[in-house]
């Protein structure tokens, strides 16, 4: 067990070395010459206008919230569908409680999916009703 | 009367969007479409490249295989050329530079320079089509690629030659085209050695002359179109 | 018994003459062991998507009637060499105005993320570096690494095509999490296990054991796994955080040399990664037909590494199938644009990954394997299989046989020219 997951710590370590070695060993083979026009940010080919931190909408932002709903639920209902084959198994009637306890969470998330559908946060245009909603 | 166009009605119509029966649709039209084109793009591995691989692993050269009024880089046979000067003034750019004067000895006329810019050579064919004598043409050579920028200018005529007084009847036969040209560019089959270029050695060599089209002299002076410098002709003499 | 395990302690045994349970220094042995395993995934990895990148250069040629870099080497085939060593070469550019740590740690993220999704992959019946319980999870998990290394070279760039990427590739990676997930789902629940090595000896040898010719379900599960993991690998028809049309090259734009080298390298070995995946978890892993993995493990010496050798190539000839059948994707289907995509994954795939998850519980929990109704399943799936590649190789003929005639009167030669011969 300790050592199953120290191989994962080690694979994890060895590759970041692996991006630092190759980048501090061609330190020694590429130029470096530095220039304020290369330093520049590419926006094709003119100066660029502003700084790139600002607020824009990336739409679908609500997909984020409903992506955090799902993925919880995925991690709560792995364990279950994990053990579900060995509950059928047993045939003592224990099996339908995985099969309805996987179902109910399928259930509720289908319920969610189906209220954002509703409501067209899907749909990438929306229609804007009133001006107070405009961006 | 107006012939109404019928409402295009196909058997096959767009189920309205967001029922249940156009999201099958989809889902059926995104498998069996992605399955065509694919295996169109697999018929694909099977079938011949297009590609001609330029400039080995080809049967026989590029330029054999262009077609004959392709209008490649300009040559002038100077045994055919009888300094009339015409492509000189068509040309709308002014490109060509010839320049001519008489020979006191023998009183023949004789050329002291034909040069053509093929770096200005928008290669629109009026001088060749406007050459009576077959002389100046275009070739299906098209690597002129040289080192140095004024490698660009062409020089047909090393030294003064006279110029033919023939008919064009009489002209012996044009020279096979391009033969002449593959002598002058250093990249046709890089048959010279290379010049280093650097922005130095640019710098310092001569920038050369070109004439606009405006300072050729009038109609009733054909001969000569300027005044050769000292150093390029033995006897220089100025046209009348 | 892991192997690298296994080997460290024989080393500790024969080498030092100590007992590794007793002797003090076992845990160096131990993580020069694993330290070695992973530079030997490394080597693999980067053996792999080098040529691939070639490859799959090549077949783009061929698929637009083109023939692909073959300069390089014999038919081009250095050419991966000479574009890593380019980017070695090149100097290392940032940004004057780019958030520095974020802007230099991007790569460092992206790569692990991507690494650290070979500790589960069973390349062969023992060659894996660790058999985790809880290994597709793992998966999930490590790789979502990616999206944060996505994220932070799209802000830490500070332009504006590299935040457009960078969140473009977010969105685009957290939805279609779901559906791979989902469909994965289906996968455990038949196995009842979430260790990789579990899930392919779940399976067998032959197609019919496969879990994708087990029952319709697991079937459109499959495609619709394999649908996600090209968008969770920006691949074409996906690839809208690159979309050069669009934002240029998305979200490693200012990046340059070595550091764009490992996103790019990244993304390459994710397709692996992806063809990895669907292997172990639909088509049989690296099981061998007609060898069942008791043998295997029983097996002494020679014939044992001979298994293991097996094994191993069966696993990477699957994978590299699908691998090709990704780069066949990005050259035949145009890029998607972004609510299409989207709609694609949360009102398409997401329902239907749920419905095949379903399904394959109440089959599960219905129909008794082994029985009649089980075997049925399993043999009208593999006909559904067998004629849609059937209907395939049709559809290439007739594809190609439609423009042979004119070819022929048109060019005076074959349109015949199979993919072995090389221009
Ligand atoms: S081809 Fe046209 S541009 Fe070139 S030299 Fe002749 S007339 Fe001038
Ligand atoms: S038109 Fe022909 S003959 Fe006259 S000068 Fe030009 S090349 Fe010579």
């Amino acid at each position: 067990m300790h050592f199953e997951y120290s191989v994962v710590l080690i694979y994890l370590t060895v590759s970041a070395v692996i991006v630092g070695l190759a980048l501090w060993l061609g330190r020694f083979l590429r130029p470096n010459l530095p220039d304020p026009q290369k330093a520049q940010i590419y926006e094709c080919g003119e100066r660029p206008i502003g700084s790139a931190w600002f607020n824009f909408n990336p739409r679908f932002y609500l997909i984020a919230l409903v992506f955090i709903v799902f993925d919880a639920e995925i991690a709560l209902t792995f364990p279950v569908a994990t053990v579900a084959r060995g509950w059928i198994a047993r045939s003592d009637g224990t099996g339908w409680v995985a099969v309805v306890e996987i179902l109910l969470f399928f259930v509720i998330l289908l319920a969610a999916l189906a209220y954002v559908w509703g409501k067209g946060e899907l749909d990438w245009s929306r229609e804007l009703t009133s001006p107070e909603e405009m961006p | 009367m107006v012939p109404t166009v019928p409402p295009a009605v196909s058997p096959h119509r767009r189920p309205p969007r967001g029922t249940v029966r156009a999201y099958f649709r989809n889902i059926r039209l995104a498998l069996s479409t992605a399955f065509d084109g694919m295996s169109v793009t697999m018929s694909y591995m099977f079938r011949r490249p297009l590609t001609i691989q330029y400039p080995d692993k080809i049967d026989k050269p590029v330029q054999e295989m262009l077609p004959e009024s392709y209008r490649g880089v300009l040559e002038v046979d100077m045994d055919r050329c009888t300094v009339c000067l015409q492509c000189q003034k068509i040309c709308p750019l002014g490109c060509i530079n010839i320049e001519s004067c008489k020979n006191p000895e023998t009183g023949n006329r004789e050329v002291t320079k034909f040069d053509i810019d093929i770096g200005l050579c928008m290669y629109c064919g009026l001088c060749a089509e406007t050459c009576n004598f077959d002389a100046l043409d275009h070739t299906r050579e098209f690597e002129a690629t040289v080192t140095t920028p004024d490698q660009m200018i062409l020089h047909f005529v090393e030294k003064p030659r006279e110029v033919t007084k023939l008919k064009a009847a009489e002209m012996p036969v044009r020279k096979h085209k391009g033969s002449i040209l593959q002598k002058m560019i250093p990249a046709f089959g890089r048959r010279h050695p290379q010049e280093v270029w650097t922005p130095t050695a640019y710098a310092a060599a001569p920038v050369p002359a070109l004439k606009a089209p405006t300072a050729t002299p009038k109609p009733a002076a054909p001969v000569a179109s300027a005044a050769p410098s000292a150093a390029d002709s033995p006897t220089p003499e100025q046209a009348p | 018994m892991n192997i690298m395990h296994y080997l460290a302690d024989l080393l500790v045994r024969s080498l030092f003459k100590a007992d590794p349970a007793t002797w003090p220094y076992t845990w160096i042995a131990y993580a020069v062991v694993i330290g070695v395993g992973a530079l030997l995934a490394f080597a693999f990895v980067a053996i792999f998507a080098g040529p691939v990148t070639w490859i799959e250069r090549r077949i783009a040629g061929r698929i637009q009637s083109r023939i692909g870099p073959n300069r390089n080497g014999p038919q081009g085939c250095l050419q991966w060499l000479a574009d890593g060593i380019k980017c070695w070469l090149k100097e290392d550019l940032v940004p004057a105005t780019a958030d520095k740590p974020l802007y230099l740690a991007a790569p460092y993220l992206v790569f692990t993320g991507m690494f650290g999704a070979f500790v589960v992959l069973p390349f062969g019946a023992h060659v894996i570096a660790a058999d985790l319980n809880v290994g597709l999870l793992y998966i999930l998990a490590v790789t979502s690494l990616v999206v944060v290394g996505l994220l932070m070279a799209g802000w830490g760039s500070n332009s504006k095509w590299a935040l457009f990427g960078g969140v473009r590739s977010a969105a685009q990676l957290v939805s279609y999490e779901v559906p791979s997930a989902f469909s994965l789902m289906a996968v455990v629940l038949m196995a009842g296990t979430l260790s990789t090595q579990g899930i392919v000896g779940a399976q067998g040898g032959w197609p019919w054991q496969w879990f994708v010719f087990r029952n319709p379900f697991l079937f459109a599960a499959f495609i619709m796994y394999f649908i996600s993991a090209i968008a969770e690998g920006n691949r074409t028809p996906f690839d809208l955080p690159e979309a050069e049309s669009e934002i240029i090259a998305g979200y490693n734009i200012e990046y340059s040399g070595m550091r764009f080298l490992f996103f790019l390298f990244a993304e390459w070995a994710n397709m692996w990664i992806m063809a990895a995946v669907a292997t172990l978890a639909f088509l049989g892993g690296w099981q061998i037909p007609g060898i069942s993995p008791e043998r295997i493990a029983e097996a002494k010496g020679w014939t044992f590494v001979g298994w293991q050798a097996l094994s191993f190539a069966i696993f990477v000839f699957k994978g590299t199938c699908l691998v090709f059948t990704i780069i066949q994707i990005r050259w035949t289907l145009p890029r998607l644009r972004v609510d299409q995509l989207m709609i694609t994954c949360w009102k398409y795939l997401v329902p239907l990954s749920m419905g095949s998850a379903t399904g394959v519980l109440l089959l599960m929990a219905l129909v008794r394997e082994g029985g009649i109704v089980d075997w049925v399943m399993r043999g009208a799936m593999l006909l559904v299989g067998l004629l849609v590649a059937g209907a395939y190789i049709r559809k290439v003929r007739a594809t190609f046989m439609a423009d042979r005639d004119n070819y022929k009167k048109m060019e005076g030669r074959d349109l015949w020219y199979p993919p072995y011969r090389l221009p």
